[in-house]
């Protein structure tokens, strides 16, 4: 299987403290990666990193071979690098219909020039929008709540609905931090067999969880971090019974 | 009858300047307190070219509204940088910088002086009274209230809207929230220099005192009580707020009394908006920003 994903070295300072040290790891092409550390290991601050919400203080990261350290964070969801935030982020003032429109990629109605030249181009791609972002919402049981506020809906129905505008416009790797942590057991299995879904569909994952339980349900790969570093990398098993790792919990 | 057509006027001038700065202060969420330094570089740019080189009114007003658009951009750059109160401060040190070149540079703009005897504007016909110039601002003032609701209701728009609530998600799916900020801060300030333009050919004569930071306040007072976020708050801010202190020359104030209480009027009306009604009279984004306090 090719990489789709290759972090060589990562580093990143917080005055002076080591969020990320010499951070290496691969990601496969078609795999959902679990990431899993105790809290401050630096599992969120990797991500802001790849999706360029943070700057690093050296390192870098490769996907489909470019690399993406230094990028602005729009660049990088535009070559397919997706992501959802552990705080989850909505725009709730607005309805969920428009939560997922914004999400598409390369609107021309996003650009002022077409807005006034090509208004008609702009009405029909932003109507083709709408018909695929209804779809999209149909898959995964929001139809009904499309023209609610996005912050009347229930906390799950939030994360569902920032998973749905993490996954438009279809990018190649999902960076989902903790997705569904504290959601309900019916919501959480909803949440799983999209991602599940994604994973069959070629769709590359990486997740933070602290659930080992999910974890272990559907994660192939582990990668264990702690101190910014990967302590241990394997199956589930593997990185559940390597001694490192329950050394690094007991600290 | 006159004095009627005088007040209409006003109100379209102000139904620009409010529209285009409800644009970027409640769409965008980026408040600006530089509207009025836009509003005067649009003026004296439209006046100094039909004073000094004589170039009809249209070419004029298209000259005066680019100016202002690259100064928008120039002014829109920091707040990529500098974040909300930081950049009210900028904004505030702009209009002070543009207050002070008008007031000062007395070769070129006349300084505290002003300039008289600004022609009035020609398009076919020389527009002359108040009732084709009101035709004229009317004209105008559509054009741009049209544009406006043109943007807000286009996924550039959405965007806008979007980059209010919250930057950060924004730009995690995919927006270029830079670029969308300048365009927003150009689009703006040229129409703030429409305003400029007709202000001074109505008035044909401008000094720096129309374009103070009081006139900037004066106009930010407008969008948000008229109602943030809305453009028809901003048509409806710009009919109360310039026609309530015309009221009061009605209940027999003499005139340096009426000026005086004018002030007043608006510093009340924005603390009782502030307290009672943030969102103003129809509204859809206060300031206060719900995520600052989790």
């Amino acid at each position: 299987m090719t990489d789709i994903l290759n972090i060589t070295t990562l580093d990143k300072y917080f005055d002076g403290i080591k969020a990320l040290d010499r951070f290496s790891c691969r990601v496969r092409q078609g795999e959902i990666l679990g990431l899993i550390g105790p809290n401050g290991a630096g599992k969120t601050t990797l991500f802001n990193v790849l999706t360029g919400f943070l700057r690093c203080d050296g390192g870098r990261a490769f996907f489909q071979g470019k690399n993406v350290v230094g990028k602005t964070p729009h660049r990088i969801r535009g070559m397919g690098v997706s992501r959802t935030f552990q705080k989850l982020r909505l725009i709730r003032q607005m309805t969920v219909l428009e939560n997922v429109l914004l999400a598409f990629q390369d609107q021309p109605g996003e650009s002022l020039t077409r807005v006034f030249l090509q208004s008609g181009r702009c009405h029909s791609q932003d109507g083709t929008n709408q018909e695929r972002a209804l779809a999209y919402l149909k898959d995964v049981g929001l139809y009904e709540k499309a023209g609610d506020l996005a912050g009347s809906l229930s906390f799950g129905q939030q994360k569902l609905l920032s998973l749905v505008c993490c996954l438009v416009s279809d990018p190649e790797l999902l960076l989902l931090d903790e997705p569904v942590a504290g959601i309900n057991p019916s919501m959480m299995e909803k949440i799983l067999s999209i991602i599940q879904n994604q994973a069959r569909n070629g769709k590359t994952i990486v997740m933070i969880e602290h659930n080992m339980d999910v974890v272990s349900h559907i994660c192939e790969r582990v990668v264990f971090m702690d101190m910014g570093q990967k302590i241990s990398e394997g199956t589930p098993e593997e990185v559940k019974n390597d001694p490192k790792v329950i050394e690094a919990y007991l600290d | 009858m006159t004095y009627l057509l005088h007040i209409l006027i006003l109100i379209g001038i102000y139904i620009i300047l409010t529209t285009s700065l409800n644009l970027l202060a409640g769409y965008t969420g980026i408040l600006s307190i530089a509207h009025a330094a836009f509003y005067g570089v649009g003026a004296y740019v439209a006046a100094l070219m039909a004073l000094r080189l004589h170039t009809p009114f249209l070419v004029n007003l298209i000259l005066a509204v680019i100016a202002s658009a690259l100064l928008g951009v120039l002014v829109g750059f920091p707040s990529l940088r500098i974040k909300d109160d930081y950049f009210i401060i900028a904004t505030f040190a702009f209009q002070v910088i543009v207050f002070s070149v008008l007031n000062n540079w007395v070769r070129f703009t006349g300084g505290p002086m002003g300039l008289p005897g600004i022609p009035q504007p020609v398009i076919i016909l020389r527009i002359s009274s108040h009732g084709p110039f009101l035709l004229l601002t009317s004209a105008l003032a559509i054009l741009c209230f049209y544009l406006c609701r043109r943007i807000v209701r286009s996924p550039f728009g959405r965007v806008l809207k979007a980059i209010r609530e919250d930057e950060v998600f924004t730009q995690s799916l995919g927006k270029d929230v830079s670029s969308f900020k300048v365009k927003i801060f150009m689009v703006s300030a040229g129409m703030a220099a429409i305003a400029g333009v007709l202000y001074a050919t109505y008035i044909s004569y401008i000094d720096p005192t129309s374009f103070t930071v009081m006139e900037s306040i004066f106009i930010i007072s407008i969008v948000i009580i008229g109602g943030a976020g809305n453009l028809w708050g901003s048509v409806l801010g710009a009919f109360v707020l310039i026609s309530l202190p015309e009221l009061l020359r009605f209940v027999g104030l003499p005139n340096s009394v009426a000026a005086n209480i004018r002030q007043i009027l608006y510093g009340g009306l924005l603390v009782i908006f502030m307290l009672w009604r943030p969102r103003g009279f129809i509204g859809e984004f206060t300031f206060r920003n719900p995520s600052v306090k989790a």
